[in-house]
């Protein structure tokens, strides 16, 4: 399994505690030999040219999209290339845009990350929807609770697999049953999950999932949303240019099929291809990550027991713990732990709403990745026992 | 040097301008969204000059040292003389302000600044 010598980045910072892996990992020497590799050997704009370079580069990318559709346990083409999650969520928000009337409504959960929140409380502005909001019941998605919320006047849910900030799984299967009983669509944000467990979206019932390659030991700017074929045939594209149509004639136009049709404009195939092959090394070794990622987790819960620290989400399944400690405000956790080269994300997270909930001064998040060590767990637990020193 | 000085400490757990003043005659509000942090500077003008000042805040050590060494240092004088240049504020403190902190200490400033401009 990768560990911490695998990773370039901590031979330029060996002394670097980095502990922000939910907001983008590290990237280990495969990726990126395999990006070097991409333009050193491969690099054409793909789905255009006919010299054989061009052709190759296609191939590639569509090799791809295979592998991820085999991970996933989805058809090929219901694979569409993105930035990361927030592109994903967008080109279906704006993409269902033409399908809502005023009266119906969206829900969504309180714990949403804003790129899961804001596309949504855009259009229920634009079309006077009502934006619903699932209560949480022990850091998870309240089932009860969302079915009263989830009607017949519904058109979508969308949800996180995992809060960004407590890294609990949700009960997506369940919920699944609730949408497909009110003909509601399932949309589910799956950005803090891929790295750490397997997903088979379809068989949670999910009707699209969006994830960010980044944060899963891809290159930034790769991502994917997948989608259902019944879906796309009714989502618009969201990104006019080259490539995403059949033909162009007498100001008139024919939308491409699959998954080109929501991939206009040149794409980052080195980018989707080092995502495919980070997926495809974490298929294989999931089992081991989550055990390995557990231990340094019950590290970390070991570090902050200290009457003065709030653990936010005891019972996270992902390698996130989120804390707050008496009377020392999390910015000030923050540079405190920066000081001591130890990165942490600290305040709200990109989700307000919850962060505020937990602690108004906001939150502490300590995410792990597999470059992490039980020693990097061991400076980070000194820093916070001096830090609560200092303010004492 | 680390802005989380025993001096700094003192003053973010003692502060003196954290009160409603008795006859404020303007106040406004800042907040940072991004962190949480807020401020309700009040102050009380007469003659052209500030002659009472305080402020509520919620947030971190840096927003509270900046508040308290705002307040001391517009006390008892002209509100045309005041110096509200970000660049020369953030250079002021004896301290240096981390990396992604600046609106922190630059919260209570454009909070003064929003009561000048209104």
């Amino acid at each position: 399994m990768l560990k911490r010598t695998n990773f370039p980045f901590f031979e330029k910072n060996p002394n670097l505690v980095y502990l922000d892996g939910a907001a983008t990992s590290q990237k280990p020497k495969f990726i990126l030999d395999e990006i070097v590799a991409w333009y050193t050997n491969s690099n054409a704009n793909i789905g255009r040219g006919l010299y054989d370079l061009a052709i190759l580069a296609q191939d590639r990318y569509e090799a791809a999209r295979q592998t991820i559709a085999v991970i996933f346990k989805t058809e090929t083409h219901e694979v569409i290339f993105t930035k990361g999650t927030t592109e994903g969520i967008n080109l279906l928000a704006n993409g269902l845009d033409h399908l809502l009337k005023p009266g119906q409504s969206i829900v969504v959960s309180q714990s949403e990350h804003h790129s899961n929140y804001l596309p949504w409380l855009n259009l229920a502005k634009k079309h006077q929807l009502i934006l619903k909001e699932i209560p949480l019941k022990n850091g998870l998605i309240d089932l009860a609770k969302a079915k009263e919320l989830i009607d017949e006047t519904t058109f979508l849910v969308a949800v996180n697999h995992a809060s960004n900030i407590l890294g609990q799984i949700n009960p997506i299967k369940d919920l699944a049953e609730i949408t497909r009983a009110n003909n509601s669509l399932l949309i589910v944000d799956g950005a803090q999950v891929v790295a750490h467990q397997s997903v088979s979206p379809w068989e949670l019932g999910c009707d699209a999932y969006a994830f960010s390659g980044h944060k899963a030991y891809g290159e930034n700017g790769s991502g994917v949303v997948l989608i259902k074929a019944e879906l796309q045939n009714k989502l618009a594209p969201t990104l006019f240019g080259g490539e995403m149509v059949k033909s162009v004639h007498n100001q008139a136009y024919l939308f491409a099929d699959g998954p080109a049709k929501f991939e206009g404009g040149t794409q980052n195939p080195a980018a989707q291809i080092s995502l495919s092959t980070a997926l495809n090394y974490l298929h294989k070794h999931y089992p081991d990550i989550n055990q390995y990622e557990t231990g340094l987790r019950k590290l970390v819960i070991s570090e902050l027991n200290h009457p003065s620290i709030t653990i936010h989400n005891p019972e996270a399944e992902l390698p996130i713990v989120t804390f707050s400690i008496k009377n020392i405000p999390a910015h000030d956790i923050g540079s405190y732990l920066n000081e001591k080269n130890i990165a942490v994300r600290v305040g709200f997270l990109c989700s307000q709403p919850l962060a505020e909930k937990l602690n108004p001064a906001g939150v502490v998040r300590v995410s792990l990745g597999l470059w992490n060590t039980p020693e990097d767990i061991k400076k980070f637990g000194q820093a916070i026992k001096s830090l609560i020193e200092i303010f004492n | 040097m680390s802005y989380l000085s025993q001096a700094e400490l003192d003053i973010y757990k003692h502060p003196q301008y954290a009160k409603k003043i008795a006859r404020p005659t303007h106040q406004f509000s800042q907040e940072n969204i991004l962190c949480g942090d807020k401020i309700t500077i009040e102050i009380e003008i007469k003659n052209n000059h500030i002659i009472d000042c305080g402020y509520k805040a919620e947030g971190c050590v840096l927003n509270i040292v900046a508040a308290e060494k705002l307040m001391a240092q517009i006390i008892n004088q002209p509100i045309d003389k005041l110096d509200l240049n970000p660049l020369n504020w953030l250079k002021s403190f004896n301290f240096e302000v981390p990396a992604g902190r600046q609106k922190c200490v630059l919260l209570s400033l454009n909070a003064l600044e929003g009561i000048l401009a209104n």
